[in-house]
């Protein structure tokens, strides 16, 4: 009888001990620094992402811990989020579909479901360009020309294959019945690289992201034919979509935050309160706006669901359509 | 059940090390046999996507893409690299799936093979083909360097038969097999000589002969009269028969405990410890005299233990007692037949001398004398066994000048079985004698002896006009070794004591200074009744 009494004893101690330690992690979170981890240099997208949060958020007091943006560069963004798998729940990092796609290629072991996600932030629009004296008017043409002759037709990409650059020209042509492994690329350092080979003549056509070829364009400098937007984009409204062309493409360049694995849910809902406050600031319109981003704010849940179909997408465009087509 | 497990030594060793021996090395073989293909599997894949990525960056594969240099040059080097690494073949294919080196058995490259290399970059493994024609694949992309940008030229497909991978690990196995079945033959050589080893140290006895050996001999020391005790080099117990309880009256868990805390007596503890060969030395312990012998074990010089074994010497001594008593009759009836003698010779020489009315009157003193005994004697005390006794007391006193009177009103039928004659002997003759002794010095010497057997008990009454006991010493002279009457004696008392307790009665004094002494032993007919007075 004595034993059962100390077994229930010990229980009820166990019981105490979880609910006070639950409860303490809730109330005090963050209970510390936050950390924000860009994994690249100073002065990329990813690097720009993360400063402007931070900017945000302390400037307008909606979080009062001291936020630190910490730059880990390399192995495209596998050696921050390496950093962020070590560390606890006050330390998140930017990332992108690289974090998808970086497995996918077999670059890296790591896969997007070993973090937790906290929100998807802006998005960059892919676009197509081709030399204002290009002979090709509409992408249809030049797609059309690839498929005649792909080796021909030389297209600029860079800094890697794999990249969404990339990703985004391989699926068009896919839908436009045209074999990728026929596709021309030279591979390029940076985008500041492969527009620089379009406007001295070196390729035919770039792709490459909106913000690259959207001055040059406004410029008269170089025509773009397409965007992967669902719509026109502000500013350079006569520039079609892919769908407006009949090819069914949408394709974002999204940028996002992520926090290590098991996070507890309280953590996540604080995330999520206070990056739906920062995406409603002025503040933050302002960021989208200087850096011809759009905001595409998805809250953690809907974030979730959004990495596992842009996996899937993913997955069929690398995996699947060279066996198809 | 019980005959499966009476097997011998030998069987069961060998059977449990052979089982045991199965069931690891079956596992462990298992075990490295799985982790080892594994491991030479995914080697193999390490090694294809390496060399096909080592391939990838060769100049001369490069240049071949660059300045169109002769892909034969290509066939040179990937051949003498397929060699090294033991490839089945390793193949240079361009975007547009033209062959630009070979070497090795080629089979036909499908572009879905490098697809991903191609377009994305990639690198990986590919699995083709099923069971003996499954293939192995590593593919890696050629990114050729034109200087300011980078292009896509193909893919470098290194192929390994997972044949030739299986057969390796087979052969792994088999190596790991031997090994193991050598340590098995190695396991039951091993417990084999150890069977034997063990047989050897048992003197060829099975473990079940050891245990009924075991046995026996307990039985037989335990049913020895002999105590025997044997303890370590610590004074701890490690044997003790029944005898060796009962006499040192020790309890029943003596075994374990050291000596010290079980037995009082120093003198037993100082022979204990003495580590020397102790031969018939007597002990007086508690109550009992004992004679003890010792024995120290010896294992090289070092004494590990000792072996004391003892007897009983006071039932010895109430023997010798006994008999001696009996020796002391005959001796008073030879003196009295001297006596007597004595006695005709002076009656032939009154008739010698003519002086018959003498004579007679002697005569007829003596025979009155004797007849006033004896009469009295054999009607009134049946009891040959206290007749004998009596008879001879008579004798003595008659020659110690003693009057030895039987009170009137003595009566005694024959005694029930279980009061044996000696017994007896020990109480009335110590009794007897005693009263004898302490009126030694009296002019006048009386003593009296009474005995009835009316009710349930037999009485007997020894009575002497003595000195008496001093004061103070009452309960003394029944103790053992206390004597009025000098050194190294003082037993007859204490073993009347003991006798009297045997037969369950009680023994009573009552003494007056300077008028003497009676002895009163009270001894149940029917012993078992008499609850509560027993031991």
């Amino acid at each position: 009888m004595r034993k059962f009494g100390m077994i229930a004893i010990l229980f009820l101690l166990l019981f105490m001990t979880a609910c006070s330690s639950g409860a303490s992690s809730s109330d005090e979170y963050p209970s510390k620094n936050l950390e924000i981890v860009a994994p690249a240099s100073p002065g990329g997208g990813w690097d720009l992402t993360a400063r402007s949060v931070e900017n945000v958020l302390s400037g307008q007091s909606l979080v009062e811990e001291n936020i630190n943006v910490v730059n880990k560069p390399g192995g495209g963004g596998e050696v921050g989020w390496k950093y962020l798998e070590s560390k606890d729940s006050h330390s998140l990092a930017i990332n992108s579909s690289l974090v998808l796609t970086n497995n996918l290629l077999g670059q890296s072991e790591m896969t997007y479901e070993g973090f937790t996600p906290i929100a998807t932030l802006a998005t960059e629009w892919q676009s197509l360009a081709v030399p204002p004296d290009s002979e090709y008017e509409s992408s249809k043409e030049l797609l059309e020309a690839i498929k005649e002759d792909p080796a021909s037709i030389k297209i600029g990409v860079g800094p890697g294959l794999g990249n969404d650059d990339h990703l985004s020209l391989v699926q068009a042509a896919s839908e436009f019945g045209i074999d990728p492994s026929q596709l021309n690329f030279l591979v390029y350092e940076g985008g500041g690289d492969v527009v620089t080979a379009l406007l001295g003549g070196h390729v035919d056509a770039v792709t490459t992201s909106l913000s690259e070829v959207k001055d040059q364009y406004l410029a008269d400098k170089l025509n773009i034919l397409a965007v992967s937007s669902d719509k026109p984009v502000e500013g350079i409204e006569d520039v079609p979509t892919w769908t407006d062309q009949g090819i069914d493409l949408v394709f974002p360049h999204w940028r996002g935050i992520m926090g290590p694995p098991d996070m507890t849910e309280e953590e996540i809902a604080y995330w999520d309160e206070k990056l739906s406050e920062m995406v409603e600031t002025e503040e933050w319109q302002e960021v989208l706006e200087n850096n011809d981003w759009e905001g595409f704010y998805k809250n953690s849940e809907e974030t979730k669901a959004f990495m596992d179909e842009q996996h899937n997408l993913y997955k069929t465009l690398i995996e699947d359509s060279g066996l198809i087509k | 059940m019980r005959n499966l497990l009476r097997v011998s030594l030998q069987v069961k060793i060998l059977g449990l090390v052979i089982f045991l021996l199965l069931l690891v090395l079956s596992l462990v073989t298992f075990m490295v046999a799985y982790m080892e293909s594994n491991e030479d599997v995914e080697k193999a894949e390490n090694m294809a996507l390496q060399t096909a990525k080592t391939v990838s960056y060769m100049p001369v594969v490069q240049e071949t893409f660059i300045q169109n240099r002769d892909p034969q040059d290509i066939n040179y080097v990937s051949e003498q690299i397929r060699e090294e690494v033991g490839a089945s073949t390793i193949k240079v294919v361009s975007r547009n799936g033209e062959t630009m080196g070979i070497s090795g058995a080629g089979s036909p490259v499908a572009p879905t093979d490098y697809y991903r290399a191609v377009v994305f970059g990639s690198n990986y493994i590919l699995h083709t083909g099923e069971g003996n024609d499954e293939i192995l694949k590593g593919i890696s992309p050629i990114l050729v360097d034109y200087g300011n940008y980078k292009k896509l030229e193909g893919a470098v497909i290194t192929e390994f038969q997972m044949n030739d991978i299986h057969n390796e690990i087979t052969a792994d196995i088999k190596k790991i097999i031997a090994a193991s079945s050598a340590v098995f033959v190695l396991g039951i050589a091993g417990s084999f000589f150890l069977a034997r080893s063990i047989r050897k140290d048992t003197l060829g006895l099975e473990p079940y002969e050891i245990s009924t050996l075991y046995q026996e001999r307990d039985a037989v020391l335990q049913s020895v009269k002999e105590g025997i005790v044997a303890i370590d080099q610590k004074g701890i117990i490690t044997m003790i028969n029944v005898s060796a309880q009962e006499l040192l009256d020790l309890p029943d868990h003596a075994e374990g405990q050291t000596v010290y805390e079980v037995i009082a007596s120093t003198q037993f503890l100082e022979m204990v410890v003495s580590k020397e060969t102790i031969v018939n030395k007597e002990l007086q312990l508690k109550d009992k005299n004992l004679i003890v012998n010792t024995r120290p074990m010896r294992m090289k010089d070092n004494v590990i233990g000792t072996v004391i074994s003892f007897r009983d010497k006071t039932e010895i001594k109430k023997m010798i007692d006994a008999l001696s008593e009996v020796r002391q009759y005959t001796e008073d009836l030879r003196a009295q037949a001297h006596e007597f003698t004595s006695k005709l010779y002076v009656i032939l020489g009154m008739i010698q001398l003519g002086k018959l009315q003498e004579a007679i009157k002697m005569i007829q003193e003596e025979t009155q004398a004797q007849q006033q005994v004896t009469e009295m004697f054999f009607r009134n005390i049946r009891d040959e066994k206290v007749q004998a006794i009596i008879l001879g007391k008579l004798a003595k006193a008659s020659e110690k000048k003693i009057n030895f009177k039987i009170e009137e009103g003595s009566s005694l039928e024959p005694l029930p079985d279980h009061i044996r004659l000696t017994p007896l002997i020990i109480i009335l003759g110590n009794l007897i004698n005693n009263a004898f002794d302490a009126v030694m010095d009296k002019e006048e010497k009386i003593v009296s002896f009474f005995v009835t057997d009316l009710g349930r008990d037999i009485v007997f009454e020894i009575a002497d006009n003595g000195n008496g006991v001093e004061k103070g010493t009452e309960q003394q002279i029944f103790q053992k070794g206390f004597s009025l009457k000098g050194n190294n004696r003082g037993y007859g008392l204490a073993h009347v004591t003991e006798e009297v307790e045997v037969l369950q009665g009680n023994i009573e004094m009552d003494s007056y200074e300077h008028e003497g002494t009676i002895f009163t032993v009270i001894l149940p007919k029917d012993k078992d009744k008499r609850f509560g007075r027993g031991r």
